[in-house]
This record gives C-alpha cells, sequence and structure tokens, in this order.
C-alpha cells in the first residue's frame, strides 16, 4: 500500500490525541467511591464481557450466518472455533493460537 | 535492590509472556499490511491501539477524512474508559510520569494481564505495572517495524495473517473464563455479551460495538450492585490462589 506521509502522519496525530484521552478520561473524572468499588469488585466480569463483545466485533462479517461464503467467512469461522476449542481443552498459547493461525493462513490462501 | 529488580521484571516476563508472544506476529501483520516502516512505527509507538491500526491502514487506503478516522479511533477505543475505570485507585499511587505512560499503555492486553496479575503490595505493583506496560510495548513497536521492513525487502504477502487479532482475542476471553472461580457463571454472562453482541452486529458494527459497551456496563454494574450494600462485599482484587 502507498501511503501519503502527510495523510499518515496526521492520522497518528489524530488517532494517538484520540485514543489517549479515551484512555486517560477516567483518571481525569471523579467517581463516587461506591461506583469505583463496584467496578474494583466486577474485575473478573467485565473483561470476560468486553472480550465477548470484541470477539463478536472481529468476527462481525459471519453475521447474519446465512450470508457465509466459502472464500473469506468459513476460513473465519472454522479457525476461530479451533482456537476456542484447543485453548479451552489444552490451555497452550502456541497451540491454540498458532495452530488457528496456521489453519486461516491455509483455508484463506487455498480456498 | 536489583535482585528485587530482577525478580520483578521476571514476574511481569512471566505474567505478560503470552501476550508478547500473541502481540510479536500480530504487529507483525499490522507492519505487513502498513508496508510503510515510518508509518508502522510511528503507528505502533504513538498510537499503540491494535484493532485501530489495523482499521487505520483500510482508512488511509480509502483516503478516510480526520472527521472518520478520529470517530472510527474512538467508537472502537471508547471500552478503554472502562479499563482505566477499574485501575483508577491503583495507578493514583504511581508517580506523574509513570502513571501517565501507564495509561497510555493500557491496551486491552495490557488490561487483561494486569486484571490477573496485580497485587496490592506497591511495593511490586509500581514496577511491574511499568514492565508490563513496557514490556507489551516495546513488542509491539518491534513487530510492526519488523512487519513492514520485511514487507518492504522480501515483498512478503500474508492473506488472512489479520486473523491473529481475532485469534487474540478468544484466547484472552477463554483465559478469562478458567480463571474464574465461577466459571459457569462467568461463561453464561460471556455468552449473553455474545449474544447482545451478535444482535447489534446485525447492522452496524462499529455503532453496534459501543452499544454493546454501555450494555455491558449496565449488566456488570447490575452484577456488582451487592457491592457496598452490606457485609458481602465483592470479591478481593488477587482472590486467585496461583497468581503471584
Amino acid at each position: 500500500m502507498n501511503i501519503d506521509l502527510y495523510q499518515a502522519l496526521i492520522c497518528v496525530l489524530v488517532m494517538t490525541a484520540v485514543t489517549f484521552a479515551i484512555r486517560a478520561l477516567p483518571f481525569l473524572v471523579r467517581l463516587p467511591p461506591g461506583l469505583t468499588a463496584r467496578l474494583q469488585a466486577g474485575q473478573d466480569l467485565f473483561p470476560a464481557l468486553f472480550m465477548s463483545l470484541l470477539v463478536i466485533y472481529c468476527l462481525g462479517p459471519l453475521f447474519p450466518l446465512s450470508r457465509l461464503t466459502l472464500e473469506a467467512e468459513w476460513p473465519l469461522l472454522l479457525s476461530s472455533l479451533v482456537v476456542f476449542v484447543v485453548h479451552w481443552f489444552s490451555g497452550r498459547l502456541l497451540l491454540s493460537m498458532g495452530g488457528g493461525v496456521v489453519l486461516h493462513l491455509i483455508l484463506m490462501n487455498l480456498l | 535492590m536489583m535482585s528485587q529488580v530482577r525478580s520483578v521484571f521476571y514476574q511481569a516476563l512471566r505474567l505478560t509472556g503470552p501476550v508478547m508472544l500473541g502481540y510479536f506476529p500480530m504487529a507483525l501483520a499490522f507492519g505487513v499490511l502498513a508496508a510503510d516502516p515510518l508509518y508502522a512505527s510511528l503507528s505502533g509507538l504513538f498510537v499503540y491501539a491494535g484493532a485501530s491500526q489495523f482499521l487505520s491502514v483500510k482508512l488511509l487506503s480509502t483516503h478516510a477524512s480526520f472527521y472518520e478516522i478520529a470517530l472510527s479511533t474512538f467508537v472502537l477505543n471508547v471500552r478503554h474508559v472502562f479499563y482505566g475505570l477499574q485501575f483508577k485507585s491503583e495507578y493514583s499511587k504511581l508517580p506523574w510520569l509513570q502513571k501517565c505512560y501507564s495509561i497510555f499503555a493500557l491496551t486491552d492486553e495490557t488490561y487483561a494481564v494486569l486484571a490477573a496479575g496485580l497485587n496490592r503490595n506497591p511495593e511490586t505493583t509500581r514496577p511491574l505495572v511499568s514492565w508490563v506496560s513496557a514490556l507489551n510495548h516495546l513488542t509491539w513497536i518491534a513487530g510492526c517495524l519488523f512487519g513492514a521492513v520485511l514487507k518492504q525487502t522480501a515483498g512478503l504477502n500474508l492473506k488472512g495473517l489479520d486473523f491473529l487479532l481475532v485469534a487474540l482475542f478468544i484466547v484472552l476471553l477463554v483465559e478469562n473464563i478458567k480463571r474464574s472461580t465461577q466459571r459457569g457463571q462467568m461463561a453464561r454472562d460471556a455468552g449473553i455479551a455474545a449474544l447482545v453482541g451478535i444482535t447489534l452486529a446485525q447492522n452496524q458494527i462499529p455503532a453496534g460495538l459501543f452499544i454493546g459497551m454501555a450494555c455491558m456496563l449496565v449488566y456488570g454494574l447490575w452484577k456488582t450492585s451487592h457491592v457496598g450494600r452490606g457485609p458481602a462485599t465483592g470479591a478481593p482484587l488477587n482472590d486467585d490462589p496461583r497468581l503471584p
């Protein structure tokens, strides 16, 4: 991809400013102590909820399921299932992520 | 003193090693996609937000306006607000510069690692936060730069390598569910989140993600509504016996 340097630099600047502002926001506003305690108590819950949403976000092309095509969506679905199942049962990152990525690369380049 | 630094470094390495292993090839994939070493390294150094960086390549190639770039970045990263909320008290104990850097480097994966590994001993918490953040960040920059250089020198074309991002989120989700003492309940909650996501994803993904995050915040707050109301308070920050 050919990137225009000026546009790229502005893009980096804009994204840096927005991202940092979002990350810094909770440290700039004052919250009631009760709410902070509840957020801290949900230390296991919140990451799981957000990660679920992010997984769904990344799997966006799969929905609605009736639209699945062999070229792009089936490899994504199959590889995601492989990563989930392998990591659930083995707990080994290299095996689950590596296996899923290799499978996805093979499917994407072969199909 | 040196032995303590080394001990915390190894502790951070042990905690965030899996993330570094996932980060490097993912950043490599970004570098290959961006194909410009300067843009890839600057983006890795300053933006340091995986999904947004991948999206930026697409936006730059379509000559999107800066308004579109800013809005997409906001929608994609707004979840980080909730991460910061959870670490507010821990980070407030850090020195100013360290605090600024740690806030800047609070990514999804760093959040997941710190949420699992932070303990309340300030002597180790402070350097642990920095080491975990710095190790992840350095791995990310190295991967971005290496990927772009590889693309320029070897003309590498790895169609489908961006799946690493999905794989990493799935692994982090599984880890979160498995780590929980109430696995069944956690899996059910994650399933509810997924259903909300699927429902919202039917139409427009970025807006769906934003609404989904808000729904999950409300749901999470409802689930923790018992905290502070009586003797049964929420779980302590580090209740997992396997963690240091």
